[in-house]
């Protein structure tokens, strides 16, 4: 116990300490007149362009409507994805007929086809949540089906071995083991949904962060565009932490 | 007297993916009295490991019976309780949690199924060990969870497929010592499949040896030592003379075994 948290102390301080150098660096290289600031604003502009952005900007608003957006769209899928992998795990045929071509659709750039949803849908969160689902909802069919194949014949057969019905060995056995496959789906299209959400509120200059960093960017605001920058991937950090929390509470369920 | 488990005149045909059949047992009978311990042993590709399938159900497609306490059965038997070779412990849950799997599945109460693990986790050394997960146990541990998960069953006989085998020889003494402690405790019917001969004398009332493809049964020998009996046994004559006749046995088919494995 006293050993991990000497060295969970010891992460902490490396990752927290590149980040001080990595803070330092930037600024004096600012400073010193070897970037422009037009491309790297001194990190000390930043923190008050974000404390601005803070008073004026309401960010709150901004990152409540992307996170609750891509929150939407990643529940969304999870309900579909999950039934869909099973019945690709379920049906070998149409999981081995599927699996190439889901395959290829999920490395596809969803995001092109905007113009599209934009025109069916509108400019919308409706359209947003819509294309998040689409780009959410592959990586966990794949993943699911995944996990699903891979769980341990032996496990199976413990579960059988027990008079076990194929349902409670489903929820009781397959779908545990398969947990850690499966939340890699859910932590890919969470990566994957964030920054297609992200990228079309930026593109269509919509509201919550992507619009407010395009807004900087179109005031040329450099330093409040890399403030707007840093909300997201704090955003991303808070949502990882919380699947990360989901998980490990799943597992011991 | 009838057995608890019988055998009767088993055959099992598997088809390979290339279309080819295999005759992996054939013909085979045979018969465990209720409280008796008895190993089948047999060269790799002797169908033990089919034997021990179809007995549990796990396969079917065969010709013959396997008969439960007088009753003809198909398929997975509530009175027959399984202990595999391979890990089978589940990783996300604790020593406790596995051991109180089958109570769990049966909808017994928390509290109570947790005191009856608890009493089996005792029962297979565990104790203390309790709130570990599996990775956090040796091969030894992991499969004396896994023999205490399916005594929490209450099955009425036992059914293991090598379950040390994967352990190194002095652990598989060791838990050999724990195996005939709990069965001295219990009185529980079991057959046990292995390759391991001094495994099979050491824990047996009776071993069964089978002929190399296909599995049949060559000889049936009792094993007239001593009990309570402890791995120290290995040092008697007696033990010794056990062990070379079935080797005497086995050589042959094990012969047979490794030339077709060279020709493949």
């Amino acid at each position: 116990m006293r050993q991990s948290t000497i060295m969970s102390a010891k992460v902490a301080f490396v990752g927290l300490g590149s980040l001080a150098v990595l803070v330092a660096a930037a600024e004096y290289s600012v400073d010193a007149g070897w970037v422009s600031p037009f491309i790297l604003a001194p990190p000390t502009e930043i923190w008050s362009a974000a404390v601005e952005i803070y008073k004026e900007e309401k960010p709150f608003r901004a990152l409540g409507l992307t996170l609750g957006t891509t929150l939407a769209a990643i529940v969304l899928a999870i309900s579909i994805g999950l039934p869909c992998g099973w019945a690709l795990w379920r049906y070998q045929t149409v999981g081995r007929a599927y699996e190439g071509w889901l395959g290829a659709l999920f490395a596809s750039p969803k995001l092109l086809l905007y113009p599209l949803f934009l025109v069916l849908l509108g400019r919308n969160v409706g359209m947003l949540l819509i294309m998040g689902f689409v780009t959410a909802t592959i990586p966990i069919m794949l993943k699911t089906r995944e996990g699903l194949v891979t769980v341990s014949p032996t496990l199976i057969n413990v579960g059988k071995a027990f008079n076990m019905t194929e349902h409670q060995i489903l929820w009781k056995i397959m779908l545990p083991s398969a947990v850690p496959i499966i939340f890699t789906g859910i932590r890919l299209s969470m990566i994957y949904t964030l920054i297609s959400i992200v990228a079309l509120e930026f593109l269509l200059n919509f509201e919550g962060l992507g619009g407010m960093v395009g807004e900087m960017y179109d005031r040329y605001n450099i330093p409040a565009m890399y403030a707007a920058i840093i909300f997201v991937i704090l955003m991303s950090l808070i949502y990882f932490r919380i699947v990360q929390r989901i998980q490990t509470w799943l597992r011991s369920v | 007297m009838a057995g608890m488990l019988e055998v009767r005149n088993l055959s099992k045909h598997y088809r390979r993916d290339d279309g080819t059949g295999v005759h992996a047992v054939d013909d085979v009978s045979l018969s465990v009295a209720e409280g008796e311990f008895v190993s089948v042993i047999g060269p790799s590709g002797c169908g033990k490991s089919t034997l021990f399938s179809v007995i549990g159900g796990l396969v079917g497609d065969y010709e013959g019976d396997v008969v439960v306490d007088g009753q003809v059965v198909r398929g997975t038997h509530r009175d027959i309780g399984m202990v595999f070779q391979e890990e089978s412990t589940f990783p996300w849950r604790t020593t406790l949690e596995n051991v109180a799997f089958p109570l769990e599945v049966a909808g017994m109460p928390k509290a109570e199924r947790e005191e009856m693990a608890r009493r089996f986790v005792r029962l297979v050394g565990l104790e203390g060990f309790e709130d570990r997960y599996p990775s956090e146990l040796s091969g030894g541990m992991k499969q004396r969870t896994a023999i205490a998960r399916t005594l929490a069953f209450s099955p009425k006989i036992m059914l293991m497929d090598e379950p040390f085998g994967a352990l190194d020889e002095q652990t598989r003494m060791l838990l050999g010592d724990k195996i005939l402690q709990i069965w001295r405790e219990l009185k529980q019917t079991t057959l046990l499949i292995t390759h391991n001969i001094t495994e099979a004398v050491q824990l047996s009332d009776r071993v069964v040896v089978m002929s190399f493809r296909p599995g049949r049964i060559k000889e049936i020998i009792p094993i007239d030592l001593p009990r309570p009996r402890s791995s120290e046994i290995i040092a008697t004559d007696q033990f010794g003379r056990y062990v070379g006749a079935i080797w005497q046995l086995l050589r042959e088919e094990a012969s047979r075994g490794m030339v077709e494995a060279e020709n493949v």
